[in-house]
């Protein structure tokens, strides 16, 4: 069930996390390898977002190691984690600013880039506000809503919101890139067209990329490696063909009788 | 309503307006350049409480101490040194937005209604210090018989050069806050108050932020201060009750949180009408408060966004989404939520 | 034995801080919103029966019940006008809602009666106890019972009765609540209601003991509402009772040798609380769901 990833960009030892008597994560490892795709499954309550939010330093988690680049995390608040070691997440309900423009949105993911003067000093040839924006639009224009930039971020269609989450976050320029469900509420052919994005994201950008889905076909065509977690603990691990067969992963979502049937 | 005039126009209409301005002392008898004045102390005044409370989210009630300290350190400053007072300017600034960092630090611990509690306890105190501590500040008389001001060698005992003075001040501190509304840093405060997480998710410094913009904020009601200073002359507590911090959170709210000329909008109306509509005096804190009940319910960008004169960025009221309850309690501002019922998930647990 | 006086003292008026505190604090604790406009509905009440007293000479004890029902009806009219429409969206935006209504609420308690003080008719007479040395006004003693019997009765309201019961469930989970059938609508306007009558027999103690109303009585009971409610842990009940009483007794004792800083107390209480330890002294630190 070990699969050993060679300089992990992060990596999580026996990592736990309740809430007062609640498990919500038991003692989880995993490794995330530089310039991969991590598929991250389980049924609903097996603890994937509160895994994905203790990778992203939101919530602290109550045990178990954490490291990224080899630095242990534990105790680093997202806001660092973001800035200093590029990990960037988007959320699976959806979380954008709703009084904010699509552009301003992705905007708010540059916010490291910016020195204090230029709170002041906004304007100007060669201004970062100026750069900024060009990328911007190249980060738009990436994720296919290049034509959106100037409406309100709220008023889009579902799927080309949760778009405007990918563009946010890797306007970060992350190496690291958290999805949390990001095909909830697609339809297949805006599946397939968020398949194609994961692959240009991890190919075009060089980044790792974790995602965790329901949909399978979501997962198994972009993951090379898919861990499952089932209340709080990781059931089964290694290559989406062997994991889509494994007797533990079809009983723990299916239930005891189908795997035996 | 205003929408449909072309940009340039529109900008040509704000220039016209800020001509017009320069040329009001010779147009308009002396009360009216008076008021005109008060307006424009109180568009200063509300732009600072602007970027505390429009743009970061953050309820102060203790913005009344804050233009409170700016006026009596510019006020014992006049009386006691000879000091120019373009320096008077400089040291209350600086000192208000000192004092507003301090109380800005207290946002470091706790967040939303607690900091409203806070600030209210402040300015409270200040309130109380200002009517007890006699020597410092001439207790419930406070301080009168200030000298007027001398700018750079431009007297400012006559009115209409107070006036004008005070007009370039507001320009000054407009045009200041448009700066850092419009810079990554308002969109920083905008992130915060929609939603800390996201702030923090993506490198903002939440608590750094929050400590700033009430240094900024502060400082500006500081300049305000030190014009109602050289307006009036003198300096009393009355002046800085929370019934003040009030109606500056009236002005942001009706003229339209997060927009540049809310601030001046919304003094038009709050102070305008309270100078000309006296007959109206009984009913004013009525109409005030059914006026911000229904702009919070139907138009949050206030007069800006019912003029149609620019973008609304103002925290709308939403009934969309469950999960009330979940962020309340624990101390920060829920976020806005998307458009869409958040499914319940293990998002949902404790 | 004059400190014991100086507790007795702090004890009546603190009574009167807790009334207030747990009918800001029971809004909070089931919507987690603060109710700008309680002192000005406590202060309406009390006008109210004040009103119908001089007015129609009605008995002091219907009069006071008429009042606390206005305060329920006035504080079920902000919850429908300002608060039910906006309970989702920022929690600036109920905040400035009340305080809005409240403004309104004072403004026709003005143009009825005026910005003077006048006199309330005490409902305790005049009069004092004496137990050794220690001398306890009548008003004292009817605020100290009064204020007993409307927590016990309040309690026990929460803790028997149905509506009590939903009030508690909302408190906990307002979607689980509605999904589980609670009539989430009806109980956030019991809440408000109950918050409503609760500031306005506080105000009445008040108004009993010092025997004068006037308008702007709303506003200084309230921040020692706030800061009693803060102190013993927004939101929890028990907590508000001993912040108000912690409060008044405070007052009592320091606040002689705080002179004509005596109000300050309250203000520096609540912030070295909330800075210190912004749960209260008695609540616990919930972590942040996201």
């Amino acid at each position: 069930m070990s699969t050993t990833v060679t300089d992990p960009i992060f990596r999580a030892t026996g990592v736990g996390c309740r809430f007062g008597g609640v498990i919500a994560l038991d003692s989880v490892d995993f490794e995330i390898g530089r310039n991969e795709i991590v598929g991250l499954i389980g049924p609903n309550g097996s603890g994937k977002t509160t895994l994905l939010n203790v990778l992203s330093g939101i919530y602290k988690s109550t045990s178990g190691e954490l490291e990224v680049d080899g630095r242990p995390s534990r105790f680093m608040s997202s806001r660092r984690l973001s800035r200093d070691y590029g990990l960037a997440r988007t959320f699976q309900n959806i979380r954008l600013c709703s009084s904010l423009t699509v552009r301003e949105n992705v905007l708010i993911g540059m916010h490291s880039r910016f020195k204090w003067y230029d709170s002041i000093l906004p304007f100007g040839p060669g201004s970062r506000e100026k750069k900024a924006a060009a990328n911007v639009e190249e980060i738009l224009e990436f994720v296919g809503i290049g034509d959106k930039a100037d409406e309100i971020a709220t008023d889009l269609a579902y799927g080309d919101q949760r778009r405007v989450e990918i563009a946010r976050a890797l306007a970060t320029s992350p190496r690291l890139l958290l999805l949390d469900e990001p095909a909830a509420g697609m339809n297949p052919r805006e599946a397939r067209v968020l398949v194609d994005l994961i692959h240009r994201i991890h190919a075009e950008r060089d980044m790792a990329v974790v995602v965790i889905e329901h949909n399978m076909n979501v997962v198994m065509n972009t993951a090379s490696r898919v861990m499952v977690l089932d209340a709080g603990l990781c059931i089964a691990h290694g290559d989406p063909k062997t994991v889509s067969a494994d007797p533990h992963v079809l009983e723990a979502y299916l239930g005891k009788r189908f795997r035996d049937a | 309503m205003l929408s449909f005039v072309p940009k340039p126009i529109m900008r040509i209409a704000l220039l016209a307006l800020v001509v017009l301005g320069f040329l009001l002392p010779n147009l308009v008898e002396p009360y009216t350049i008076r008021v005109a004045a008060t307006i424009l102390v109180f568009t200063v005044f509300a732009t600072g409480l602007n970027l505390i409370l429009g743009f970061g989210g953050l309820l102060s009630f203790g913005h009344a101490a804050m233009f409170g300290a700016g006026a009596y350190i510019a006020a014992r400053l006049m009386l006691d040194t000879g000091m120019s007072l373009a320096l008077v300017i400089v040291c209350s600034v600086l000192g208000t937005a000192v004092f507003g960092l301090l109380v800005g630090i207290t946002s470091w611990r706790v967040g939303g209604d607690y900091l409203a509690l806070i600030t209210l306890g402040a300015g409270q105190i200040f309130y109380l210090y200002l009517n007890n501590a006699k020597e410092v500040t001439g207790g419930a008389t406070g301080l009168p018989g200030i000298p007027p001001g001398v700018f750079f060698g431009w007297d400012l005992t006559a009115i209409e050069n107070t006036y004008l003075f005070i007009l370039g001040a507001t320009i000054v501190a407009t045009a200041f806050a448009w700066l850092i509304g419009k810079s990554f840093l308002g969109r920083s405060l905008l992130a915060i108050r929609e939603d800390e997480v996201i702030a923090r998710a993506h490198g903002i410094n939440v608590p750094l932020t929050k400590v700033i913009v009430f240094g900024i904020g502060a400082g500006i009601a500081g300049l305000a201060g030190v014009l109602q200073v050289l307006l009036l002359g003198f300096v009393g507590p009355a002046s800085f009750t929370v019934d003040q911090s009030i109606l500056a959170v009236e002005i942001v709210l009706i003229g339209g949180m997060a927009t540049t000329l809310g601030p001046f909008l919304g003094s038009i109306l709050v102070i305008g009408s309270t100078e000309y509509l006296r007959s109206l005096a009984d009913y004013r804190s009525m109409i005030f408060g059914a006026l911000m009940v229904l702009i919070l319910l139907w138009k949050p960008g206030g007069l800006v966004q019912i003029l149609g004169l620019g973008e609304t960025r103002a925290s709308k009221a939403t009934s969309l989404s469950a999960l009330l309850a979940k962020l309340r309690r624990s101390g920060t501002p829920p976020s806005r939520h998307s458009a869409h019922a958040e499914p319940v998930t293990e998002e949902a647990r404790p | 034995m004059e400190f014991l006086q100086q507790v007795t003292n702090g004890l009546t008026i603190g009574s009167v801080y807790a009334l207030v505190a747990i009918g800001f604090s029971v809004v909070y604790g089931a919507l987690g919103l603060v109710n700008f406009a309680h002192g000005d509905i406590l202060m309406a009440g009390t006008f109210v029966t004040y009103g119908v007293y001089t007015s129609f000479h009605l008995p002091i004890v219907i009069s006071c019940v008429i009042g606390i029902l206005a305060g329920i009806v006035i504080a079920g009219i902000v919850e429908e006008v300002a608060v039910r429409p906006v309970l989702k969206s920022h929690l600036l935006i109920p905040m400035m809602t009340t305080l809005g209504m409240g403004l309104i609420i004072r403004n026709l308690v003005e143009l009825k009666y005026g910005s003077g003080t006048l006199p309330f008719p005490s409902f305790a007479g005049s009069g004092f106890f004496h137990i050794g040395d220690l001398q306890i006004a009548r008003a004292a003693v009817v605020t100290l019972v009064v204020a007993v019997i409307t927590l016990v009765l309040f309690a026990a309201f929460l803790k028997f009765t149905k509506p009590g019961f939903a009030i508690r469930v909302v408190a906990q989970d307002m979607t689980a609540a509605r999904l589980m059938g609670v009539p989430v609508n009806r109980t956030i306007m019991a809440v408000y209601g109950a918050g409503g009558a609760l500031g306005v027999i506080g105000g009445l103690l008040y108004a009993n003991t010092l025997e004068v109303v006037y308008l702007g009585m709303g506003f200084p009971i309230l921040l020692k509402g706030f800061a009693a409610a803060i102190v013993g842990g927004i939101g929890n009940l028990q907590g508000a009772l001993i912040g108000g009483l912690v409060l008044g007794i405070l007052e009592a004792t320091v606040g002689p040798a705080a002179g004509s800083y005596r109000d300050a107390i309250a203000f520096v209480l609540l912030i070295a609380i909330l800075l210190v330890r912004p749960a209260g002294l008695l609540g616990a630190r919930v972590q942040e769901r996201v």
